[in-house]
């Protein structure tokens, strides 16, 4: 029996449903090195890895945030751990859209993976600036919009908790490109269909599910918060349910493909946030753990679908319905 | 041969587990392929045996390295290292390394001073033995294979090159004086002693403890300050809490000599995607795990 991996988003195939979690994967660099020594030394020679083009057994690579000026990224303390999961205060910390079209758009463009660049803003003309200088990149596939990070003061999180900023600013981006344009939602609104369906109805072409859950840290021996900005994002096992919850209720709201992500680290998570009702999966906070996660997922789930007689993964979205 | 380079995951056998100080163990593994290529100052990012709740690697410093081990010395502080605690000899650890920039002393060095405080000590010792002479337990012995996992060619050129000398300068190796300053809180905390004297001898190590339970009562600063004064003292390798490493930052760049700190800060990937773990210095925000550990002093915004 021959199983096909492959996933159709829309009008877009992917070799597999794989993609990284924007912020966690840099924009591959420090994975290809390791990746590829894995290939070379054959230490996991069940994994299919390229030693040339490791990135290259990836769906899609998702970038870290760009935004069109150089961002510091946030002082103080920038992670906790908290039981199965953690809290960032990164803060979108990047050099820029132009560095980063000069330093590593074109090592991307090696890599045999399309690019999905994941563009941050502090306006509304800021992600249309990052579009329109990207929209000149034949090395990018695709964008996904944050609108959802919790650890910028001002964009960010704050267009993605209102269904008209979210719906403008994903209409603006759609003048600006005719690339697939996913948008990345966060969990932190009391109704995220009401956000999924305004995007839809902007143009959106596929939607990222979940952002990081806002929380917070105590550092009670000094009395006070951990993160100077008090809020910070909690990733991995941890949200796993919150983001299951999001994507089956969005499959039910909106017509969109899906890209599944929140506390991905085995294969059976995988398969969770496909019946959902995700077309694709994105893994993060899982790869710091193992930065071979995503290699042995994919080998997992073809192992999987193998036992199950799966051939295609199509028949499994959505099929765990609410009620 | 890039896989000579960058860091590599390893399933390493715990070989040796021994408590040395209050709360401080010394963790010795079986890990052929990371231990063959570590510098002094580098770090392995090890994952937590049997607690799935505690997702994240922990960063510890090598403290030693011999054929086909590594050393690693940490305090319990938490659930985490106390779960580490209790993993016995013959159980597994899986690693990530050898990660990072080591210290870079000046290739002219003839007197350096190395300032460790608490653990703060380990990252000091290979370095000790490196710019103390060529007869460290790197450059002599022989590999056993016996726990070898793979008998690929790339394998098998890592572990010869385990035999071969360190890629590092020879200027390392020749007549350079090293004198070691470590300081704890209190003597049951102290480690490490027995080793830096056989390695640095007992007139150039001083061992100072707050509470002037053992040794000189003090801090580390005095003893390098009066060592400022007195000695030809060409290269200060410091790593310990930080106010410790700004005052001895200080004090060599005010008497204009070479300074390294091997900062630590809390970190999620070890391989310089997440950006936790940021250092800020001159040249902006450096990452402490693949920009550091170890970074110049003058370089660091304390």
């Amino acid at each position: 029996m021959t199983v096909d991996l492959s996933v159709q988003l829309g009008d877009w195939s992917w070799r597999n449903p794989f993609t990284v979690a924007s912020g966690t994967f840099a924009a591959g660099r420090p994975y290809a090195d390791l990746w590829s020594q894995t290939a070379t030394t054959g230490s996991a020679d069940s994994l299919a890895l390229s030693q040339a083009a490791p990135l290259s057994c990836l769906g899609a690579l998702t970038t870290k945030g760009v935004s069109r000026q150089p961002w510091l990224g946030n002082t103080g303390l920038r992670m906790t751990e908290t039981a199965s999961g953690m809290l960032n205060s990164i803060g979108l910390q990047n050099p820029g859209v132009e560095a980063f079209c000069r330093d590593d758009l074109p090592w991307l463009a090696r890599q045999q993976v399309p690019v999905i660049v994941n563009v941050s803003g502090h306006s509304e003309a800021d992600y249309v600036a990052v579009i329109e200088r990207l929209e000149q990149e034949p090395a990018v596939s695709a964008y996904e919009l944050n609108i959802s990070c919790p650890n910028v003061d001002c964009g960010g999180m704050s267009f993605g908790v209102d269904p008209v900023a979210a719906g403008r600013i994903t209409a603006l981006s759609r003048a600006a490109t005719d690339r697939p344009l996913i948008v990345k939602l966060t969990p932190n609104v009391t109704d995220i269909t009401v956000i999924a369906r305004a995007v839809e109805a902007a143009g959106a072409d596929a939607l990222s599910l979940i952002n990081t859950v806002a929380g917070l840290a105590i550092d009670r021996r000094r009395r006070q918060l951990v993160f100077e900005r008090g809020v910070a994002g909690l990733s991995g096992p941890a949200i796993k349910p919150i983001a299951l919850y999001a994507v089956a209720r969005c499959h039910q709201a909106v017509n969109l493909p899906l890209i599944g992500m929140g506390g991905i680290s085995q294969v059976e998570d995988v398969v969770d946030f496909i019946l959902a009702g995700a077309t694709a999966v994105a893994v993060g906070t899982a790869t710091f753990t193992d930065p071979l996660t995503v290699p042995r997922l994919i080998r997992d789930l073809g192992q999987w679908c193998q036992d199950q007689g799966v051939t295609s993964l199509s028949e499994l979205v959505g099929v765990a319905q609410l009620p | 041969m890039m896989s000579l380079s960058g860091p590599r995951l390893e399933t390493a056998t715990i070989l040796e587990h021994e408590l040395i100080a209050r709360q401080t163990w010394r963790l010795r593994m079986a890990a052929p392929a990371i231990a063959a290529a570590v510098e002094p100052g580098q770090f392995v990012h090890l994952r937590l045996p049997g607690r799935p709740d505690h997702i994240l690697r922990r960063p510890f410093s090598v403290y030693d390295v011999g054929p086909g081990w590594l050393e690693c010395l940490y305090q319990v502080v938490g659930a985490g290292t106390a779960a580490l605690s209790t993993t016995a000899s013959g159980g597994s650890v899986d690693l990530l390394g050898p990660i990072g920039h080591g210290w870079q002393p000046p290739h002219d060095t003839r007197r350096a001073l190395l300032v460790g405080g608490g653990l703060g000590i380990a990252p000091l010792y290979l370095l000790a033995q490196r710019l103390a002479g060529p007869d460290v337990s790197v450059t002599t012995g022989t590999l056993s294979t016996t726990d070898t996992p793979s008998t690929s060619d790339a394998s098998s050129a890592t572990l010869t090159s385990a035999l071969a000398p360190p890629p590092l300068s020879p200027a390392w190796f020749s007549g350079v004086t090293v004198e070691a300053v470590l300081g704890v809180q209190t003597v049951a905390a102290l480690f490490g002693e027995a080793d830096f004297t056989a390695v640095v001898g007992a007139a150039n190590l001083t061992v100072t403890t707050d509470d002037g339970s053992y040794g000189r009562h003090g801090l580390t600063t005095d003893v390098v300050q009066e060592r400022l004064v007195e000695l030809g003292i060409d290269y200060i390798a410091c790593c310990g809490p930080e106010p410790m490493q700004r005052r001895v930052a200080e004090l060599a760049a005010a008497a204009g000599v070479a300074c390294q700190v091997s900062l630590e800060r809390r970190m999620a990937c070890g391989l310089g995607a997440c950006l936790t773990c940021v250092v800020e210095t001159h040249a902006g925000w450096r990452r402490s795990c693949v920009d550091g550990p170890v970074f110049a002093a003058p370089e660091v915004i304390w």
